[in-house]
């Protein structure tokens, strides 16, 4: 049974049913650099602990009372026995935190997924299964779900809700000061507010879409996703000009000039193409709702190039493939470090740098944007092409082409 | 005294409670102790016809509509966040003031913007939807939304209908997809 945030299930009640569970909590990608630690908090009817004893982590493995909880050593898993809990012990939060999360500007949108598992603990068998996608969580301390009594059965429910602030801040909703018990979390913990006012709240986190991580869906909004930003930036790897770090940052003379442009392809079965060759600009109240804003031949403009995408229609397209162009000279992208961001209203900025080159090739396609059911996914591409007419071939979009140049 | 109604089960007002002549339908539940975006739930009441559709959009109550014309509906008002105890959002009827048309009234309990929020009742701490003889004070019919409607985001709860010279009640207990919009459709409001 795979469950969803809110759901819950009954564990006790026939004569078979498990008299001691087992949660394991794994996550993707397994190997990341946040420091995760998982704990359980044991709670009486008023949602608080009897004592710090209750707060079951790495260096208190157990219930003072019994063996109602018990944390393996050097593991994520919990061992929950129904029989053996305390009689004023209704509820069992189970948590995972970042260590330090906040100081670092970590969060779980860095992983992709937390996986939690329920194992009757006589059979093994498995009983449930709470895959959460975390890409837009900015918790630092998240509930993955909790087992709680009612009418006198036990049950679990899957929650995935948290707390920016982080253990503190879990903790103290449990009713216990992590300063009191020792625990090393976070001496001076910005407060929720400062963080959720930045004014740049788009930007508050970033997601790179890498190997691992290759795509991101992200869930449809009544009104469209708003207006979303392409950019395409780069400079050159070496700073020849002696200008130092600065200079580099503001580079001015750029050798290799790159163009950004689109295939698209509507609902309506109307495909074409968006790039300063040939003026193809589109436009964003009309069709193809994607307009090309400026054409950075001399690369002089440290922004790069803007391609805007009118989200409110996102409904009318299917899919987009960016790509970037080297029109003139010899292409050579390893001298770019081009980097790719898409900025999409109250969304982590989503960043897909082009790691791979492959000199030879003309064009490269950067990320495919698809429709799927009003979502809309992400995925990185970074794929290389001789000219238009493969990049069209590679992913479908049926367009004639003809060689052009710019005005 | 209280009968606790299963979904689908129904019950005589006018035996089980003879003296019954207002009826509150009390929501509530908690604020949100976690960070991220409030639950906010809403109540609403459909005054219907013979035909189960409303006679106008004025029998529609909720939120920005307290009060229907005959003055036998009235809403408490909206709460956003569920601060406080107990009910958070009520609706009141009085039994006697109905007009005679009004065969049937419908009440629903959505989540504002549950999809755009990702928002379900059991995310929701101790939601609850009841049936409470506003006299006595005697709860007659609740659910618990967070526990038997956990994964749902728009219910409808139950129904006050007329039976004969009877007013009986239903446990309805349904989910809805497409929120309070699908639900205004189903009984002929054009949002």
């Amino acid at each position: 049974m795979d469950l969803q945030p809110g759901q819950n299930f009954l564990i006790t009640r026939h004569s078979l049913a498990p008299k001691s569970v087992k949660i394991t909590l794994a996550w993707e990608p397994a190997e990341t650099t946040l420091l995760l630690r998982s704990s359980a908090f044991a709670l009486t009817s008023h949602g608080k602990v009897r004592s710090g004893h209750d707060f079951i982590y790495q260096n208190q493995l157990t219930l003072p009372d019994g063996g109602g909880v018990q944390r393996t050593v050097d593991k994520n898993e919990f061992a929950v026995n129904f029989s053996q809990m305390p009689i004023t012990i209704e509820r069992i939060v189970i948590a995972l935190t970042i260590e330090q999360g906040l100081q670092h500007n970590q969060s779980f949108s860095q992983l992709y997924q937390i996986e939690s598992k329920i194992f009757d603990l006589n059979s093994g068998k498995c009983l449930a299964v709470f895959p959460l996608l975390t890409s837009m969580m900015l918790e630092t301390a998240l509930i993955v779900g909790e087992f709680y009594s009612r009418n006198k059965e036990w049950k679990f429910r899957a929650v995935g809700q948290g707390f920016v602030g982080g253990l503190r801040q879990l903790a103290g909703e449990y009713g216990i000061d992590i300063n009191d018990i020792g625990v090393v979390d976070a001496p001076d913990t910005p407060t929720k507010l400062e963080v959720l006012t930045s004014s740049h709240p788009t930007q508050l986190k970033k997601i790179t879409l890498d190997k691992k991580n290759p795509s991101i869906s992200l869930d449809k909004k009544v009104h469209g996703f708003g207006e979303i930003v392409a950019n395409l930036n780069w400079h050159q790897r070496k700073d020849s000009s002696g200008k130092g770090f600065f200079g580099r940052l503001i580079q001015s003379s750029r050798k290799v000039d790159l163009d950004l442009g689109c295939l698209f392809k509507l609902r309506n079965g109307e495909s074409g193409v968006v790039q300063a060759l040939g003026n193809a600009f589109g436009s964003l109240n009309m069709q193809p709702y994607i307009q090309l804003m400026s054409d950075d031949r001399s690369g002089a403009s440290v922004d790069g190039e803007f391609l805007h995408i009118n989200g409110q229609h996102w409904n009318k397209l299917d899919r987009v493939v960016l790509f970037a162009m080297i029109y003139e000279g010899t292409p050579n992208w390893s001298e770019t470090d081009a980097v790719v961001t898409l900025q999409i209203p109250e969304r982590p900025l989503l960043e897909i740098r082009i790691d791979s080159h492959h000199n030879d090739q003309r064009i490269c396609a950067l990320a495919i944007l698809e429709n799927q059911d009003g979502n809309l996914r992400v995925t990185k591409l970074v794929k290389y092409f001789q000219d238009h007419r493969y990049l069209d071939q590679a992913y479908g979009f049926g367009l004639r082409w003809v060689a052009g140049s710019k005005s | 005294m209280v009968v606790s109604l299963k979904k689908g089960g129904k019950m005589s007002l006018s035996k089980e409670a003879p003296e019954l002549r207002k009826v509150l339908v009390g929501l509530g539940w908690d604020a949100r102790a976690t960070d991220g975006v409030d639950f906010d739930l809403d109540a609403s009441a459909f005054l219907l016809n013979a035909t189960g559709k409303v006679r106008s959009e004025y029998d529609f109550i909720f939120y920005n509509q307290l009060k229907s014309q005959c003055g036998s509906v009235q809403h408490t008002g909206d709460n956003r966040t569920g601060a406080g105890e107990g009910d958070d959002e009520a609706i009141l009827i009085d039994l006697n003031k109905v007009p005679l048309e009004v065969q049937k009234i419908t009440f629903a309990v959505t989540i504002h913007e549950a999809i755009q929020r990702k928002q379900n009742f059991g995310q929701v701490g101790n939601a609850f939807i009841r049936l409470v003889d506003a006299e006595t004070n005697a709860e007659v019919a609740r659910y618990d939304l967070a526990e038997d409607a956990s994964t749902e985001t728009a219910m409808i709860f139950g129904e006050i209908y007329r039976h004969g010279s009877e007013w009986k009640f239903g446990a309805v207990g349904q989910g809805y997809i497409g929120g309070l919009e699908a639900i205004c459709c189903n009984y002929g409001i054009n949002i």
